[in-house]
């Protein structure tokens, strides 16, 4: 595109702003609005998922309990068939004092002491790669020699992910809705831009302009607004979650419990990519539905 | 360089608009369609700028094949096209200079000629003075004037009018026509659609005569100078 075409999208962009201004405001506070929609919807998903898979992480933990009466060579037996799991990423060895020790933690040391050391099984925390091959690991480990027994919570972590997945499916259905709603809301919006700008497009259709050249000016329009509204959206979330996070993990973190909140940062972050995305996108696409009845030769 | 074949068109609403035109217009001429309301002239125009496609027929212009035209290829064919609306259809926030500079624009001219070609325009179409004013600060005559100029802005091969003295008093009406015989001099095709027998008189060129949708006489000179008033 030649750069005087360049400064005539530019020019005329401004230009349709400055002539719809009310119209402008409008479409800017609609995308402000949805954008904040989603993103508490989003913010709350990120949440969930953020808690959940550090729960999960946790629970895909499996201690296999060995005899007490095991000896070294049993537990480099067992050590090795663990290495050689391809699906193990993590082993931990906690041996029978390790374990007393714990104990004395948990009972105290007069408790312990009566009891001693040598009825304690040592153990090995497993950590796997894979949750669906958990029952298999657990069920492999079960059928070997010298184990005691093997831990694993498995309903917990099945009813965890269902409800991590229940929160994310619902999520997900809300944020497509919201979109839908949101589309809708700023092609309608533009659409009374584009509407006012009817004359001129019909006179450009008839004068030979190409239909990116009527186009472009009014692409840049709705990514502006999709901009404006963005940022803006950004602001209002971005200290909102600031402040949210600061009193939940301040004055309120008792009622917290296990629960953590996603970092300020990090939030911040992915709030700021997927609103610009979404907001410049929405607007793209909003003035993609606008336009395309006002071109149809 | 305009040729319509056999080009009947019957509306989706049913109505017959054009039944079996033939007609054949050279390079450098100049036409007058004209007829009474509802003979097909406005139908002939849409034909002609592609906003519609004919029933049946071939139509072919300044090498284009319009029945079967790309989305593509019809801004380029367009540019070769200069159109003059009855109503001007200028735009009403833009002054004289900008409506003329937009036609330019909008097919991507550079600064530089759209500098040097728009004076040149105004100038031709009597306009000097003018390029602040905006339309509705001119008078019918001076509106139609712009929209001559932004119709030649691009030097386009064919210049169509559309009833371009319809709302213009006799004297103005003589002045317009006036410049679109000038236009028609340096080289453009003019084609236009009147039912103003004044303006027909005067230029005593081609004139086709179009009722009920049919081509009733295609003839050299006024046909009208010993009638009385038709329309």
């Amino acid at each position: 595109m030649k750069p005087v075409s360049i400064k005539y999208i530019l020019i005329e962009s401004f230009n349709n702003i400055v002539r719809n201004k009310v119209l402008f405001i409008t479409s800017i506070f609609t995308v402000c609005v949805t954008i904040l929609l989603m993103g508490v919807v989003g913010i709350l998903l990120m949440n969930v998922s953020y808690n959940s898979d550090t729960m999960m992480e946790e629970m895909l933990n499996i201690t296999v309990y060995v005899i007490p009466e095991a000896d070294e060579k049993t537990l480099n037996d067992i050590q090795d068939v663990l290495v050689a799991d391809a699906h193990v990423t993590e082993i931990k060895y906690v041996s029978q004092m390790d374990a007393y020790q714990a104990g004395i933690e948990l009972v105290g040391e007069e408790v312990m002491a009566e009891l001693g050391h040598e009825f304690l099984p040592a153990s090995f925390i497993v950590k796997l790669d894979d949750v669906t091959y958990a029952h298999i690991f657990v069920r492999n480990m079960k059928a070997m020699s010298n184990i005691y027994e093997v831990k694993y919570s498995s309903e917990a972590y099945e009813r965890a992910g269902a409800i991590s997945y229940t929160i994310r499916y619902v999520c997900g259905v809300l944020t497509a809705l919201l979109g839908i709603l949101s589309l809708f809301l700023i092609s309608n919006t533009i659409k009374i831009t584009v509407s006012a700008s009817k004359e001129e497009v019909t006179i450009m259709r008839y004068i030979g302009a190409s239909e990116s050249r009527i186009k472009a000016p009014f692409y840049l329009q709705g990514a502006f607004i999709g901009f404006l509204g963005a940022i803006i959206s950004f602001i209002i979330a971005g200290f909102g979650y600031n402040y949210m996070y600061t009193r939940l993990e301040g004055d309120l973190s008792e009622y917290m419990g296990v629960l953590e909140l996603v970092p300020v940062p990090q939030m911040l972050l992915v709030l700021l990519g997927v609103f610009l995305l979404y907001g410049i996108g929405l607007g793209i696409l909003g003035s993609f539905f606008a336009i395309r009845k006002y071109l149809k030769a | 360089m305009i040729d319509f074949d056999n080009v009947s068109m019957i509306y989706k609403s049913g109505t017959e608009a054009l039944h079996g035109i033939t007609f054949h217009v050279d390079p450098g001429e100049f036409v007058f369609i004209t007829g009474k309301s509802g003979s097909g002239k406005s139908t002939i125009i849409k034909l002609l700028m592609r906003e519609e496609k004919p029933t049946s027929g071939d139509i072919f212009v300044n090498g284009y094949d319009l029945l079967s035209l790309s989305r593509y290829d019809l801004p380029h064919y367009r540019r070769r096209l200069g159109v003059v609306f009855q109503d001007c259809r200028l735009l009403m926030n833009k002054t004289v200079y900008q409506n003329v500079e937009f036609a330019m624009e909008i097919v991507g001219e550079s600064n530089r000629t759209i500098k040097q070609v728009v004076p040149r325009l105004l100038h031709l179409v009597d306009l000097e003075g003018k390029e602040k004013s905006f339309p509705d600060e001119l008078a019918g005559g001076e509106q139609a004037r712009v929209a001559l100029a932004r119709a030649i802005a691009n030097a386009p091969d064919i210049l169509i009018a559309d009833e371009p003295t319809g709302n213009l008093d006799p004297k103005t009406s003589v002045e317009i026509v006036d410049l679109l015989y000038k236009v028609n001099r340096l080289g453009t095709t003019v084609v236009v659609v009147t039912h103003d027998t004044r303006i027909v008189d005067r230029l005593q060129q081609r004139v086709i005569r179009l009722q009920d949708g049919e081509i009733v006489s295609d003839t050299e000179g006024s046909i009208y100078e010993n009638e009385a008033c038709e329309y």
